[in-house]
């Protein structure tokens, strides 16, 4: 049996739409202490990992580890469906083959159910060692959103350095060129710092595709934090407060070797 | 072609190591393909002609067939859209054993041709387009015209020495591709650890590619490697006979049960099954002999002795040895001609030329050829800086070892009722 109640019902909304269009399906899987999900898009390219806290949710149980499939594209259909400020119950039994969903409106004066079909996913979950990077980057997730907007004008390939001076994405295409630099930036409100660690400059180039299907997390969390090192996929994290995080990896373009 | 009914014996058996998986997730991967084996594809497939007239090749202002070049052209260019990096493998010499494949081929082309001809004077299209199709063949000459298409495309070519899935094979063991593009199943035998099919796009791309998994085929099936390539010989091969009345499922459990071809003719019914006399040429030779009086050869002996090249030795009446017919397909599976550590590299397309060969001496349309190359240039600008997969940085986490394999079930079908025996922790460990 698996239940978990979660009064900011929004949270859960936000999040499958901001993995919908990067997978098709996923498996949510549910133990005793989180709930999390992995899953790479169809190119294998990149990977998103959600993880959520028990301690998060109002009530979650969970007798037994479970896996439960979903379509994502179904899973958003149904989600339109819960108000912003509904509480969200997630439900299952051990061997169910449908995932209910209860939305009931703040007055407690609404409540709609739906059951979503599951499926059988067969997933390979890749085991991602906890590395120190080279460089993070913390800034504001809206900005992280509009310079990845403002660079897919000029082009689909961009390449983030991280040196002294600050952190600078850089797109060239048919058009022209386009630069974007940001310094270190201690304002007062901590949602608005920019705030560089780096122990060795390091430069990576992306495919904005993937970069701009991360940032529909933006509305998941102020923040958003770029973790790099040379020649692996970055880290594209966005926190959920007191809650869990969602991460992106994205594997860069890699000079061919061959 | 091919190994007999081994494609639906693997979907039964071991249905773990099929996949069907999206185009897209090939993204970055080389992939060497059986470039004889598209040609025939592409001069059966692309033809055109009206409902009255038999459907006739594409040909040039000469009247020589176009069919292949235009096929390779615009698949390549499909492949290199979606970041795959082919390299396309041609036959070299066939083996000397496989001549009576070759024979029974010819004699098929033959019969194909005397019905051909029945077909054309009765007037009915729909047999004469069958028949036509029998009777394509890939020479020389269009061997040529691929491999100039394709050096003019920039794309890397390989010369097998002998059969082209076993180089490809090859390549694929040695890392030097991902996978093997073919729909013949020779390949798994030859060892190749990726197999593709279907990558034919035959329904603009909405098929998905069969991906067959060489390790996963054989844990399935629970053999080692030797009694796999036993079982396709049992199937039937291209280098020789089977032995009557064994089918899949018997050829299955004759392995399973005496891991060897030698012990199961030792154990054989040979009143139930016809063994072929090649498979036993000892036994043969030994009634000759004591007729002749001649020494008697030793099975076993003998078999130690495959180790000289025989490959070389005629395959007529006069042939002085007697290793067993299975003996010599097993070999040629296991030690095929192959060459290794190419240097395999991907270049540009040389415009000009490529036009002035596709215009002038292919005939084919210049805006067509022009787009074409547009996006052929495209695919490589965007390849110089390719796209790295997420799982060549991190590695999938040791499976549930089986614990759970249900049915597998579509986007939208019923999950099958999981049974209890994932423990906690068991899926998808933390780390």
């Amino acid at each position: 049996m698996f239940e978990a109640r979660l009064t900011q019902g929004k949270i859960f909304k936000q999040l499958i739409e901001a993995l919908k269009d990067l997978v098709q399906d996923a498996n949510i899987d549910c133990s005793e202490d989180e709930l999390s999900i992995q899953a790479m898009d169809s190119s294998h390219v990149s990977l998103v990992q959600v993880n959520l806290q028990a301690g998060g949710f109002d009530h979650f149980r969970c007798d037994r580890t479970i896996s439960l499939g979903f379509n994502s594209t179904n899973m958003s259909k149904i989600l339109k469906c819960a108000g912003n400020d509904d509480v969200i119950t997630l439900k299952a039994e051990d061997t169910a083959d449908a995932l209910t969903l209860m939305f009931e409106s703040p007055g407690q004066d609404r409540i709609a159910d739906f059951e979503l079909k599951l499926m059988d996913i067969d997933a390979e979950p890749l085991g991602i060692p906890d590395t120190e990077y080279q460089c993070t980057i913390r800034m504001p997730s809206g900005e992280f959103q509009r310079i990845i907007r403002d660079l897919q004008v000029l082009g689909d390939t961009c390449v983030i350095s991280c040196t002294k001076e600050g952190v600078r994405f850089s797109v060239s295409g048919d058009l022209g060129t386009g630069n974007v630099l940001l310094r270190n930036n201690a304002a007062e409100k901590e949602e608005d710092q920019v705030i560089i660690e780096m122990e060795e400059p390091v430069e990576l180039t992306f495919a904005l595709r993937y970069l701009n299907f991360f940032t529909k997390a933006t509305s998941l969390g102020g923040s958003v934090i770029l973790s790099m090192s040379p020649e692996v996929p970055v880290v594209v994290e966005y926190p959920i407060e007191e809650f869990g995080h969602i991460k992106y990896y994205l594997a860069p373009k890699i000079d061919d070797d061959a | 072609m091919g190994i007999k009914q081994l494609a639906k014996l693997l979907a039964d058996e071991a249905p773990e190591c099929i996949k069907e998986v999206p185009l897209k997730s090939l993204q970055g991967r080389k992939i060497a393909i059986d470039a004889s084996m598209s040609i025939y594809q592409f001069m059966i497939a692309v033809r055109q002609g009206g409902s009255n007239n038999p459907a006739a090749m594409l040909t040039n202002a000469d009247g020589e067939p176009t069919s292949h070049v235009q096929g390779f052209f615009t698949r390549t260019i499909r492949y290199m859209s979606e970041g795959i990096k082919p390299v396309y493998v041609f036959d070299g010499k066939p083996p000397n054993i496989k001549s009576g494949e070759l024979v029974k081929r010819r004699e098929k082309r033959e019969k194909a041709e005397k019905e051909l001809a029945a077909a054309k004077e009765a007037g009915n299209i729909e047999e004469q387009d069958k028949q036509a199709k029998r009777l394509v063949r890939a020479g020389t000459k269009e061997n040529n015209d691929c491999k100039k298409l394709l050096e003019l495309m920039g794309i890397p070519v390989v010369n097998a020495p002998c059969e082209a899935e076993a180089e490809a094979s090859a390549l694929c063991k040695n890392g030097e591709v991902w996978a093997v593009g073919t729909e013949d199943m020779d390949a798994l035998t030859f060892g190749c650890p990726v197999l593709l099919r279907k990558m034919t796009f035959a329904k603009s791309g909405k098929e998905n590619i069969q991906q067959m998994n060489y390790k996963k085929a054989i844990e399935g099936l629970n053999l080692t490697h030797d009694q796999f390539v036993d079982l396709c010989i049992l199937l039937g091969c291209d280098y020789c006979d089977s032995i009557k009345g064994i089918g899949p499922k018997k050829a299955l459990a004759f392995i399973r049960e005496y891991g060897c071809i030698e012990k199961i003719l030792e154990n054989l019914d040979r009143k139930k099954f016809t063994v072929p006399d090649d498979w036993v040429p000892n036994e043969k030779k030994a009634k000759e002999a004591e007729e002749k009086e001649e020494a008697e050869y030793d099975t076993d002996e003998e078999k130690e002795k495959t180790g000289k090249p025989k490959s070389d030795a005629d395959e007529e009446d006069t042939e002085e040895e007697v290793v067993p017919i299975y003996v010599k397909a097993r070999k040629l599976f296991n030690e095929h001609e192959v060459i290794t550590n190419l240097d395999l590299k991907w270049k540009e397309c040389q415009v000009e030329a490529l036009t002035k060969y596709l215009v002038d001496e292919m005939g084919f349309n210049p805006d067509r050829v022009k787009s074409n190359i547009e996006k052929l240039q495209k695919a490589q600008k965007a390849n110089t800086k390719p796209q790295s997969r997420m799982d060549s940085f991190f590695k999938p986490l040791p499976s549930k070892a089986g614990a759970k394999k249900p049915a597998k079930a579509t986007v939208g079908s019923k999950r099958k009722a999981n049974d209890t025996k994932g423990k906690k922790g068991a899926f998808f460990k933390k780390r």
